[in-house]
């Protein structure tokens, strides 16, 4: 991913409380299936040694029932299937109460923990609950129902109305746990920071920032350029030289050139942009006493490279045929172009005076805004070679079409 | 094993989603609360049934010091809550299970109401958040099986209905299923964070109204300040068609201001822009802060302005410095010096802590000298 749309890893709030609330639910849901798992060894345990083993099918298969139900809510979350847990689910616990309690009544004893198992999971009927204030409610709904399944089986086995604490305990849990998921959702909506305005933000001020390096990298092109030919002129001044003045006024001007984008545009392969643009640099150059010799130029990865990217080699190629001219004192300078898979590489080349690159002071900007800042900023990278009295070689590589 | 498997097994919700479990000590101190409120209602309900009830109440008092002990070692900016730190908690539950047996040895308390392994699973579930799936499980483990220990040794063997194998897995049972519905818990959040996560990795758009209004900025702004003496100048002297002496003594000036508005403007990276008003005080000469990519931007830019708009900030009391390292990262220092009591300071930078933690290396904290350190990974300019 491109360092522009790296974005912070952290989910959005209300898509995170809906995670932690869909997991709560989920968690409810393994609870009742496990209890209900546990509650077999118990059954075959204290039904079979206490009613004898002809008791322990019913209950068995009312729990066998139960996991089903589970089952289907578990892997079809939704209201309907909610609904059919607590209606069928409520018959399968007074099947699983009434048959451990008509044989052995005096199981009652245990103070209803064995006989309220299946009843305590109707409280766990929440699976696919994305809010906590849903799951409060379902949960106060399956236990109402647990409660009325218990008590009316009680009443038609003949035993002493009671429940047991397994559903309360099950409802006091549930029903804290989704307060504390609505209170934790509640309390980050005025704390935390909105991190998707943060980015968005950032990513505008980030455009903002390239578009001011790239206006005062043109404005270093054009009108910095113009000052230099009056500080250097007298008297009247060619009419080539007028009109490129009132072009480079009029560039700040419509500044559309700002708002082109870098997005890769398909390239007709005869279409041979960057050569023509050097040739007509050349011959700007020629005519203010610089000779350029052009060499290559004629692959195909040179032709395919995108309208922007010709842009970009041809500024930074002007940028440096400008230093060449204002600094090497030299006459000539040798423009070497050529391509490898995905590339294109220009090489500009005088036997000029060189200059030290590690005494060149923070103030000068030619090669670092115009070439260097702008072929980094198209995905090339450019790297210079000098020496006093040794001439300069500036490299500069920038991505062809097939590659970005 | 899917390596998207493999990866939800490895992080807590709390690592894969660090701002859900910041904001209050909700999660911890409200288990703490029904530990103790569980506790002390089973201890009184059953007083007059065990022959030593003191030692339940004492058992209470310790369960619940474990669910506060994960409350204050999962606090923003602390290290991770791993098992090491995990076995404190761990601990002080086994050793209420032994309190709570104790009390119990000769009760007439039914294992059934035993509260002591619910308080058990209470803590499981404390650990919840800041947990993985395999810790949860080894936690649930350990207490499952220090239960069933606890259990045969105070409620087996009595003149109840209960049989052996009952008594056993009553007692365990809260614990297993509070380590299935905690575990349950933290892998579904793990898992279903990561894939939702996956998305946001999706590269976005640059849409044309931010290109748009961007470049409008740049335009009202950049070209408008730097070419707005410029540009009458040069059209005179095309209208004129020759240049005076006052011409090229005016270009003289007026190139010397370009140049030194165009170096500012080259060597000014996004940080420096922030710090324009004075607050902030940045030093990076190597223009480091342009290798930090759009999300490490958003995270440091989200911290930077929440302590300058606080208003216990003080003009020049953030200091940020980045040093290019050898590897081709960045080491960045930040100093944050607040006036802010410690809770209130923690819970101001934790939200775009943890933001930043999820975007580069090293993050670490120093809460006596106020200092940020963290380390941006080799990266591309843009």
């Amino acid at each position: 991913m491109s360092p522009r749309n790296a974005r912070i890893a952290v989910l959005p709030r209300a898509v995170a409380s809906e995670v932690t609330t869909l997991s709560v639910s989920r968690a409810g849901w393994a609870v009742a299936v496990a209890i209900l798992v546990i509650d077999i060894p118990i059954v075959i345990d204290m039904v079979g040694r206490r009613s004898g083993i002809e008791h322990i099918p019913v209950p068995l298969a009312a729990i066998g029932g139960m996991l089903a139900l589970l089952a289907y809510t578990g892997l079809r979350p939704s209201t309907r299937s909610r609904v059919v847990f607590l209606v069928v689910g409520a018959l399968l616990a007074g099947v699983y109460q009434i048959s451990i309690l008509l044989p052995d009544p005096a199981i009652f004893e245990t103070g209803s923990y064995i006989v309220n198992r299946p009843a305590f999971v109707l409280v766990l009927v929440s699976p696919g609950i994305v809010r906590p204030l849903a799951g409060l409610r379902w949960s106060a709904i399956g236990y109402a129902v647990a409660t009325t399944t218990l008590l009316v089986c009680d009443v038609i086995a003949g035993v002493p109305l009671m429940t047991g604490w397994g559903p309360t305990i099950a409802f006091i849990l549930s029903v804290t746990t989704y307060l504390v998921l609505a209170g934790i959702s509640a309390s980050q909506r005025g704390q935390l920071p909105d991190l998707q305005r943060i980015e968005t933000d950032t990513r505008r001020l980030a455009l903002e920032h390239q578009y001011e390096q790239r206006a005062a990298a043109v404005i270093h092109d054009t009108v910095l350029n113009d000052l230099s030919v009056v500080m250097n002129s007298s008297g009247p001044i060619d009419d080539r030289v007028r009109s490129r003045f009132r072009a480079d006024v009029a560039t700040l001007g419509g500044a559309a050139w700002l708002r082109e984008t870098r997005e890769s545009v398909d390239v007709a392969d005869s279409d041979a942009a960057l050569r023509n643009e050097l040739v007509g640099l050349i011959s700007e150059m020629q005519w203010r006493g610089l000779t350029v010799d052009l060499t290559g130029g004629s692959d195909e990865e040179i032709a395919r490279l995108s309208p922007e990217n010709v842009s970009t080699a041809t500024a930074a190629v002007r940028a440096c045929l400008e230093n060449v001219l204002n600094h090497a004192e030299t006459a000539s300078v040798e423009l070497v172009l050529s391509a490898s898979a995905g590339s294109v590489t220009i090489m500009v080349i005088d036997q000029g005076v060189g200059f030290d690159i590690e005494a060149v002071p923070g103030d000068r900007l030619g090669l670092r805004a115009s070439v260097v800042r702008r072929v980094e900023d198209a995905g090339g990278t450019v790297r210079i070679w000098s020496k006093p009295q040794s001439g300069t070689s500036v490299l500069i590589t920038l991505p062809s079409e097939a590659t970005q | 094993m899917s390596p998207r498997l493999a990866d939800a097994l490895r992080v807590s919700p709390q690592q894969i989603d660090p701002l859900s479990w910041i904001t209050r000590p909700w999660v911890a101190l409200s288990f703490a609360s029904l530990t103790l409120v569980y506790g002390l209602v089973a201890t009184l309900v059953t007083w007059n049934g065990s022959p030593a009830p003191w030692f339940d109440l004492a058992a209470a008092v310790v369960m619940t010091g474990a669910c506060v002990y994960v409350q204050i070692a999962t606090r923003p900016l602390r290290p991770t809550f791993g098992p090491r730190r995990a076995a404190i908690p761990v601990l002080l539950g086994v050793a209420g299970l032994g309190l709570s047996t104790l009390a119990n040895i000769g009760s007439e308390v039914g294992v059934h109401n035993w509260w002591a392994p619910v308080g058990l699973g209470l803590l499981i579930a404390t650990c919840g958040p800041y947990s993985t799936l395999p810790q949860i499980t080894s936690y649930g483990f350990v207490l499952a099986v220090a239960t069933g220990f606890a259990a045969w040794a105070a409620f087996v063997g009595r003149d109840d209905p209960w049989t052996g194998l009952a008594t056993i897995l009553i007692a365990c049972s809260s614990v297993v299923v509070a380590t299935v519905a905690t575990g349950v818990f933290s892998f579904g959040v793990a898992i279903r964070t990561q894939a939702l996560l996956g998305r946001v990795g999706i590269p976005v758009a640059e849409d044309d109204a931010l290109r748009e209004a961007a470049a409008r900025r740049a335009e009202l702004t950049t070209l408008a300040r730097l070419g707005s003496r410029v540009a009458p100048f040069l059209a005179s002297v095309a209208d004129a068609g020759e240049v005076t002496a006052e011409d090229r003594a005016l270009a003289g000036q007026l190139a010397r201001r370009l140049r030194s508005d165009l170096v500012s403007q080259a060597n000014r990276s996004w940080l420096d822009s922030l710090a324009v008003d004075g607050r902030i005080y940045v030093v990076d000469p190597d223009n480091r802060a342009d290798s930090m990519n759009a999300a490490q931007r958003a995270a440091l830019r989200g911290l930077l302005l929440a302590v300058m708009d606080d208003p216990a900030t003080d003009n020049g009391s953030l200091f940020i410095e980045l040093r290019g390292q050898p590897d081709g990262s960045t080491a960045v220092a930040m100093s944050i010096d607040i006036d802010l009591p410690e809770g209130r300071r923690v819970m101001m930078i934790a939200p775009y802590y943890l933001a930043l933690k999820t975007t580069v290396k090293e993050i670490s904290w120093d809460p006596v000298r106020d200092l940020l350190r963290f380390r941006v990974p080799p990266g591309k300019r843009w």
